[in-house]
């Protein structure tokens, strides 16, 4: 479908239709998608390959680009089905099932009279005011290295991708009541960890 | 153990961690009407759980606005790829293009 072409005098940059240029591609967008790809899976070398897949696969459907969005944008678009796709697949050859009764305890974070074992405190700001705070991402990132496996998968697809929760199941081969519970594991540790240390840091 | 956290386990009905599962499941979902019954009830006596409340919300806001935007990568550090990598990619490419 052709872009609407206004009268090329009037035509600011954003109006002219956008093209693709994959010659310039490694270099204009390469290090923002691998590390687009390691803010999801944490396997560098697996980030690379999806990186080049994603480029490839490109220039192979340049002509379903419309220019509606950036190039970037157009590319980010891709690499997130392919990462989608690797998660898909890592857990159809290990089912979850093995990994989900390891992961699945929650009575870590609470002790024998089912209280949090660690009192949270008040955080300050809130941490709606931090989305462009570059430490506290730092924190969250470092935060979610600790989370297991599946437990990351599960909160990666539903928090960061914000996949629906009946796809990320399939996608993850778990029951809907497991992922609930692991997403629930994912914010306790995320929450605990995120408190000592960014929010009660030293 | 402590009686006085004992009795609040009695009085709240639900106790800390089944509050904190309930929390987490209200940040996707309406929870039906007892639980979201049991929930507040143990929420107006836990101070702790009321804490954790507030902090679940925020950090699902904070998660739900930076997953709109392209310049927040989840990723703590700037990596680059290899300039290695980086030849043999453009040379795919290339390959391709023609």
């Amino acid at each position: 479908m052709l872009p609407l072409l206004r009268n090329p005098m009037t035509q600011t940059p954003e109006q002219t239709p956008r093209k693709l240029k994959p010659e310039l591609w490694v270099k204009n967008y390469g290090n923002y998608l691998y590390n687009y790809a390691l803010g999801r899976i944490k396997n560098h070398t697996e980030a690379e390959n999806l990186v080049q897949e994603t480029f490839l696969a490109g220039v192979k459907s340049k002509e379903s680009f419309s220019g509606k969005s950036t190039e970037r944008t157009w590319l980010i678009g891709i690499l997130k089905h392919k990462i989608i796709d690797l998660i898909r697949k890592k857990y159809r050859e290990k089912p979850a099932s093995e990994l989900i009764t390891e992961e699945q305890t929650i009575n870590d974070f609470f002790d024998h009279t089912v209280h949090l074992k660690n009192k949270p405190k008040n955080w300050t700001p809130d941490p709606e005011q931090l989305v462009n705070n570059k430490e506290f991402w730092q924190a969250f990132a470092q935060c979610r290295e600790k989370l297991p496996t599946l437990t990351a998968d599960a909160f990666t697809l539903k928090e960061i991708e914000q996949m629906d929760s009946k796809e990320i199941c399939s996608t993850l081969g778990i029951s809907s009541s497991n992922f609930w519970v692991l997403l629930h594991r994912a914010r306790l540790s995320l929450r605990e960890c995120l408190e000592n240390n960014y929010f009660e840091r030293k | 153990m402590n009686l006085r956290k004992l009795i609040m386990t009695v009085l709240l009905m639900i106790d800390c961690k089944e509050a904190s599962q309930l929390l987490s499941d209200q940040l996707d979902n309406p929870l039906p009407f007892f639980k979201k019954f049991l929930l507040n009830f143990h929420l107006a006596l836990c101070k702790a759980c009321a804490i954790v409340a507030k902090q679940f919300e925020g950090l699902k806001k904070t998660f739900t606005q930076a997953s709109d935007r392209e310049d927040i990568l989840f990723n703590n550090q700037e990596k680059c790829l290899s300039e290695e990598c980086c030849q043999k990619m453009e040379e795919r490419i290339k390959e391709l293009i023609r």
